[in-house]
């Protein structure tokens, strides 16, 4: 390609045989006779080199490769001066004049100086080209480098020392928002102070990867078990200005662990529970028969209680376990407090009756109305009142057995007692009671229901006191608030069930 | 004589199903359902021979046993282990029988019969 040189001078002669030289050089040209007149077609043609006298009537030279320079800072222009103006070609080297050349004019430094012009219009242009290749080399590889960044199938953010969030991928920003300057531990935990433990606070103390696990709390209210991964990132000096951390959701594997874990205590504490069970089966069937065969009705009988007994454990066990596995959410609904405690008087009373157990209701001041699941608050109750039983079933140091049951209201809360003066409990039975799988009966327990009993108990934000003597008898006290006035969470299957877990911590 | 066994468990049926056992089988019984009563037993009623369950209240089955080992006169009463726990527990010595839950009543008595032979 030709390039293009404007030719500015006022003497025709200096023009034409310029024109020739520049021609034979290689060049296009194009020509004018003064400095207004040349600017206007710089302005049209935009060549990238001009040729100018500095004498020139109206618009001088040196106006007019200000003007060109203002105009088009990458334009190039070659001065041409007189013998009187050495000092104005010179000085136009401060307005970056690419060169200057004397009149009268010799070819060869002409071409010299055309083609040093020549050779910068080239290399400036290679450096042009070669810088935008590399903006949209960069452009391009940010946008797959912000794309692998946001698509990552984990949460990804940038923090500095004092835990603000500066950066973070889509799915961080779904799952728990993105406001600039908040800080992980607002983010994540909802919380006014960093977790302990913090890796990322470890990672700028130490300049080493860390990794932690924890629970965080999403924008829809559910909650993640997270594996985090950390990893400093250093300024040219090598010092930790952040910290980029990396964060998976292993929730899933959490409760698949969790449910395995349960199932495996679950299976352990029954098949010992279930061993008991049958060997007082056979022992029911054993005096049942024998008694049948002697004639002896009485023992028949009492073979037929033992039979009795065990297949109502069953049935509990069974229930107990379905209870378990099940999860739903409670129920509210205004419950009629005398209501409800006689319901659990109709359960309660023929079980009592049948083992030869008085049973005391006491309901006086057990008025209005109560905002509780009552299916789940009744088998929470009946949980207790069975125990009661049990417990005076199993005592064999008194003859005479009583069981109290009272309810009555108090302002806002409602009150309810359970005393026996059955076996009471010892203090490694008064210790785990509510612990999952935990069971004082042997034979007769799956562990489950005073732990249910105790999780409904707190859904409703309620409160039990246990006071309990090997030998004596037990007391429970159980309050809730009339009114559920925080929000309900499921029951059944509870999603922090591993804090009730004995030795799941080692699972983690 | 009429030889008599103390049967110790918590578990009132499974005492009553033991109980029946062995006074049907021609054996005299008496009761205990923790370790702790099983120890006083053990000096007002002099078995000849003792069955134990492992998993009790106030007093189990493992301390039970290191209490009877600490009294000169019947630490030589014959034992025999009822118990759903595990195969053995492993403070007891190896010459304890284990008969394990749900009980197979002739393998017990069988052993019951061995152990009170003179």
């Amino acid at each position: 390609m030709k390039e293009k040189v404007l030719i500015a001078d006022d003497e025709e002669d200096i023009r034409d045989l310029l024109g020739l030289l520049l021609e034979d050089l290689g060049f296009e040209v194009i020509k004018a006779g003064d400095g207004n007149s040349a600017f206007s077609l710089f302005q049209q043609a935009r060549p990238p080199i001009v040729l100018t006298d500095i004498k020139m009537p109206g618009m001088d030279g040196i106006q007019l490769l200000k003007r060109v320079k203002a105009e088009e800072p990458d334009a190039e222009v070659i001065m041409i001066s007189g013998h009187g103006d050495l000092d104005l070609a010179i000085e136009s080297l401060k307005y970056q004049a690419a060169d200057f050349i004397t009149k009268p004019i010799d070819d060869a430094l002409l071409a010299h100086a055309l083609e040093k012009v020549r050779e910068k219009i080239s290399l400036k242009r290679d450096l042009r080209a070669y810088t935008e290749n590399l903006e949209n080399l960069v452009a391009e590889k940010s946008a797959k480098l912000q794309r692998l960044f946001d698509e990552g199938p984990c949460y990804v953010t940038v923090q500095d020392r004092e835990l603000h969030i500066t950066e973070a991928n889509r799915r961080f920003k779904e799952d728990f928002g993105f406001t600039p300057g908040k800080t992980c531990f607002e983010a994540y935990k909802h919380r006014l102070e960093p977790c302990s433990d913090c890796p990322i606070l470890k990672t700028f103390e130490t300049g080493q990867a860390h990794q932690a696990e924890t629970v965080v709390t999403a924008c829809n209210g559910e909650h993640y078990n997270i594996l985090i991964w950390t990893a400093p990132l250093t300024d040219s000096e090598g010092r930790v200005t952040h910290v980029i951390e990396m964060s998976t959701n292993i929730t899933l594997i959490r409760q698949l662990q969790d449910h395995v874990a349960s199932l495996g205590m679950m299976l352990g504490s029954m098949s010992h529970g279930i061993k008991g069970l049958l060997t007082a089966l056979d022992g029911g069937v054993y005096r049942m028969e024998s008694g049948l065969a002697r004639g002896d009705l009485e023992e028949a009988r009492s073979g037929w209680d033992m039979l009795r007994i065990r297949i109502e454990r069953i049935r509990k066990m069974v229930l107990d376990v379905l209870y378990y596995t099940k999860s739903r959410e409670l129920e509210l609904t205004e419950v009629d407090l005398q209501a409800f405690v006689r319901d659990l008087v109709a359960i309660i009373k023929p079980k009592a009756d049948q083992g030869g157990v008085p049973f005391v209701p006491d309901f006086i001041g057990a008025e209005g109305t109560l905002e509780a699941d009552p299916v789940a608050l009744s088998s929470a109750m009946v949980n207790f009142l069975e125990n009661a039983l049990d417990a005076c079933h199993m005592d064999r140091t008194k003859k005479e057995h009583t069981i109290t049951f009272s309810a009555k209201r108090s302002g806002s809360r409602v009150m309810f007692e359970i005393t026996d003066n059955g076996l009471g409990m010892d203090q490694e039975t008064r210790n785990n009671m509510f612990t999952l799988f935990f069971s004082s009966k042997g034979s007769r327990g799956t562990g489950i229901g005073l732990f249910v009993s105790n999780h409904v108990i707190t859904q409703h934000h309620g409160h039990i006191s246990v006071e309990s003597e090997y030998g004596k008898g037990t007391r429970i006290q159980v309050e809730l608030p009339a009114k559920q006035t925080l929000s309900p969470q499921s029951i059944g299957y509870p999603k922090d069930a591993e804090r009730y877990i004995p030795g799941a911590a080692e699972l983690h | 004589m009429t030889k008599k066994i103390l049967i110790i468990d918590d578990d009132p049926d499974i005492v009553s199903y033991l109980d029946a056992t062995f006074k049907d089988a021609g054996y005299a019984t008496c009761v205990a359902y923790h370790g702790e009563e099983a120890l006083q037993k053990v000096k007002s009623e002099k078995p000849d021979l003792i069955t134990l369950d492992m998993d009790m209240p106030v007093k189990g089955g493992t301390m039970f046993f290191v209490g009877l080992r600490k009294e000169k006169e019947v630490k030589e009463i014959p034992v025999i282990v009822i118990s759903g726990i595990g195969p053995r527990p492993p403070t007891l010595k190896a010459d304890i029988p284990t008969v394990s839950k749900p009980i197979d009543r002739k393998l017990l008595l069988g052993l019951v019969a061995e152990k009170l032979a003179p």
